[in-house]
């Protein structure tokens, strides 16, 4: 069995260039995807948003070729890779979403709480040195 | 949530084998059952069983009970639940964030109509 995932497909009445600029920018983001976001949408970039009141740890690992991908990580530990996918549709553009569980995770035993350092810039720097707290 | 990403990791881990999802199919369905009469039902031995609802056990979906002689083993659907919780959570997240985009292309399409 894989690891529980959550995948949403819509159709959007914007062509996909202009759909692209709310999905691979942070004003765009601002707009639909989270409450805030302090972050440059490339690969690399690391950043904390906040949604629905939970603060996120994000590092972007890929955008392009219509697609964007980053995982997020909350202050729970919850670790997931979230991928927004759009293309061309008869209505304007379809958009895909597809939210995976990534496991296992071993935030909770990060030693970095026991030192009473840890916060969600040590997220960042395990999300963006493809999490040796998850190896 | 009430359980850890790793324990419901591990939750997963256990599922992840036909065999005992079948196991804790028939638990839930049919009530609790002796790992002897769960070996007649699947083309594996005693001990077989017995390892699979050992796995199940140290993940609490499935609790052990000894009825006299024999050890009975029930279904605890309360581990499933955590998870099941979890999917509910995401994917209303998921249809709010929906619901905010389509109304952010909706205001972009009057911006454009408005030009």
């Amino acid at each position: 069995m894989d690891a529980p995932a959550i995948e949403r497909e819509i159709e959007i009445d914007l062509s996909t260039e202009e759909l692209w600029e709310l999905i691979s920018t942070a004003e765009g983001w601002r707009s639909w995807l989270v409450d805030d976001v302090d972050i440059d949408v490339r690969v690399g970039a690391a950043g904390i948003a906040i949604d629905d009141d939970v603060r996120r740890a994000i590092a972007v690992e890929h955008v392009g070729d219509s697609e964007v991908r980053f995982v997020w990580c909350d202050e729970e530990g919850e670790v997931s890779r979230v991928t927004i996918s759009i293309d061309d549709s008869d209505d304007g553009s379809r958009l895909r979403i597809s939210e995976q569980w990534l496991a296992p995770t071993r935030c909770a035993d990060c030693p970095l709480r026991a030192e009473r350092r840890w916060d969600l810039r040590a997220c960042l720097l395990c999300l963006g040195a493809l999490a040796p707290c998850r190896a | 949530m009430t359980k850890t990403a790793a324990e419901l990791d591990a939750l997963f881990a256990a599922l992840s084998d036909p065999t005992r999802r079948a196991i804790v199919v028939r638990l839930v369905t049919e009530g609790s059952a002796s790992a002897t009469t769960l070996a007649g039902a699947y083309p594996m031995s005693r001990q077989a069983v017995v390892k699979h609802l050992q796995a199940l056990e140290a993940v609490g979906i499935v609790t052990a009970e000894r009825a006299g002689r024999e050890v009975r083993y029930r279904a605890d659907p309360a581990p499933l639940a955590a998870v099941v919780g979890w999917l509910l959570d995401a994917g209303a997240s998921w249809d709010r964030r929906l619901d905010r985009l389509r109304e952010a292309s909706r205001g972009r399409s009057r911006a454009a109509a408005a030009r």
